[in-house]
């Protein structure tokens, strides 16, 4: 491990990561943040995180925000590992339920997005790996097509009919099912 | 004011993340999301995707009851419980108009045909296996169909081994017999037999089939009748109350065996468990009030939707455990049993490419 050093303030800023943006922005985070991401855990564990780690596919804007979740997520983690040791059973319930409702909230909250946002957060949660986040941002995305038209969804995320009207035609009759 | 940004186009990976997501209950939502463009119909007719779309749920949702009638029925008679109100099953090829559903277990229906004659139908890919004539003769009877695969989920079952257990008592004798034919074997075995006090009229209503253990209402549901599979023997249960309607057996969350009655407008949740003092007994886990269903006559029961359906004079409506939700499902008819049909319907089961029973095999 780098940290070998035995002072507080080594061991402190040897626990801190860079992440630089896509646009060259340089965020400074704990490891505890950090490694939310398998991609950076995996990173750190090859000990290649030295002068940064640059993530050409994300930009600032969601970078900034993908780190307010895990900087929220990672104080959650450690405020519940901490408190198995110091408080009683009903206590400790009592203070888990205040986390996770203070997460929730947090959550739904980091979703009022605009759907470029919610589909740059999704990338942006494939490729860093962070499970929590990709979980929550697809889900959000898998409710929100359900009862809808294949014509409604594309409306909602912009996105372009590439098939052939045969081909759509094809299918449509073979899952008539569903259309009916 | 600018238009707000377009979204940036996903990787196949991402689609991916997000159509796993897609709850499996209303299947015709995957359905339709496969025909936003090229590349999400790429990930939603990939069968590795589908697999793993399976696996993620886990549990296959409830699309509908098969049931019966007083009388002998020319097609399946369904009720779809989903949004949309087709019916997603494929008909056998050859079809013999004889459709007398005896149960619906694991994705397969059970077929009545003739006197001794069996057949299962998968109405997912449409095929039929007729099964040879059982070589014994029941005076009173009752039949399950089973996937065959020890420790299953069932969530990919569908083309796998199943096994059809027929117990019922002989002509004349007091023997209670059970007879269980292995669709890898393609025949039945030897029929197992224990006396029992007394000849058992078998109930019409759907057995229960916990583990390896199958219930059956006897004797106008006076009595339960379990026969295990594995030890070959079988016993009598008593009930845990009187209800003058037909109770129902079933198989509760816990997966302790379940029974349900009704008394005027409220139905009566059992299970069977060990007490605080080692007796295995029936113990009552909820009563609930049908504001909306009164005089229920027939019901059935779907394990893992925690659904119930219900016949009344004004029709059919399934009644959710959960939420205490009542939906109205059918219209008046004279229903007689009631058999849930759970199994996915991902878009290669919808589009039928699936291989058949009879290529796997």
């Amino acid at each position: 491990m780098a940290s070998a050093g035995s002072g507080d303030e080594k061991a402190a800023a040897a626990a801190m990561i860079t992440l630089i943006s896509s646009d060259n922005e340089k965020f400074e985070v704990t490891e505890a943040t950090a490694t939310l991401s398998q991609t950076i855990r995996h990173m750190i564990e090859d000990g290649c995180t030295d002068g940064g780690v640059p993530l050409p596919n994300v930009t600032s804007k969601i970078l900034a925000r993908v780190i307010e979740y895990c900087k929220k997520h990672a104080t959650a983690a450690a405020g519940e590992e901490g408190s198995s040791s110091s408080f009683s059973d009903a206590a400790f319930l009592e203070v888990d339920r205040a986390f996770l409702e203070e997460l929730e909230e947090f959550d739904d909250a980091f979703l009022e997005v605009d759907r470029a946002t919610l589909f740059d957060l999704i990338l942006a949660a494939n490729y860093l790996d962070i499970k929590g986040l990709l979980n929550l941002t697809c889900q959000k995305v898998a409710d929100s097509v359900k009862g809808k038209t294949p014509e409604q969804i594309r409306e909602m995320y912009n996105i372009v009919n590439d098939l052939t009207p045969e081909e759509e035609a094809e299918i449509r009759r073979e899952t008539q099912w569903a259309f009916e | 004011m600018a238009p707000p940004r377009a979204p940036p186009e996903l990787i196949a990976d991402a689609v991916a993340q997000i159509l796993l997501r897609i709850p499996p209950d209303e299947p015709a939502d995957l359905l339709r999301a496969s025909l936003v463009c090229k590349p999400w119909l790429r990930v939603a007719s990939d069968p590795a995707f589908l697999r793993r779309y399976r696996a993620f749920h886990r549990v296959a949702p409830l699309l509908g009851f098969f049931y019966s009638v007083g009388c002998q029925s020319y097609s399946p008679l369904f009720i779809p419980t989903t949004a949309a109100r087709a019916r997603p099953l494929r008909l056998p090829a050859h079809d013999d108009h004889n459709w007398l559903v005896h149960d619906c277990r694991h994705g397969r229906v059970l077929l009545w045909k003739t006197h001794r004659k069996f057949a299962v139908w998968d109405p997912i890919t449409g095929y039929l296996e007729e099964l040879p004539k059982l070589e014994i003769f029941y005076s009173s009877f009752k039949a399950v169909v089973l996937c065959a695969v020890a420790g299953c989920d069932h969530c990919d079952c569908y083309s796998g081994p199943f096994l059809v257990v027929c117990v019922g008592n002989g002509h004349a004798d007091s023997a209670a017999r059970a007879c269980v034919y292995s669709s890898e074997a393609s025949a039945w075995g030897t029929p197992n037999s224990t006396y029992l006090d007394g000849g058992y009229m078998y109930d019409i209503t759907r057995p229960a089939v916990i583990g390896d253990e199958i219930y059956c209402l006897v004797d106008l549901g006076a009595r339960i009748l379990k026969y295990d599979l594995v030890k070959h023997c079988f016993s009598l249960i008593s009930l845990p109350a009187e209800y003058k309607k037909r109770p129902l057996l079933l198989q509760n969350e816990d997966g302790s065996l379940g029974f349900a009655g009704v008394t005027g407008s409220r139905l009566h949740l059992w299970s069977r468990m060990v007490n605080s003092e080692g007796v295995t007994g029936w113990v009552p886990q909820r009563v609930v009030k049908l504001k909306i269903l009164p005089k229920a006559t027939e019901f059935g029961f779907a394990e893992g939707a925690g659904v119930f359906i219900m016949s009344t004079k004004a029709g059919a409506f399934t009644f959710d455990l959960k939420s205490e939700r009542v939906r109205e499902v059918g219209g008046p008819r004279d229903y007689s049993t009631f058999f849930p049909f759970i199994s996915f319907f991902t878009p290669d089961y919808a589009c039928g490419k699936l291989p058949l029973l009879a290529e796997t095999n």
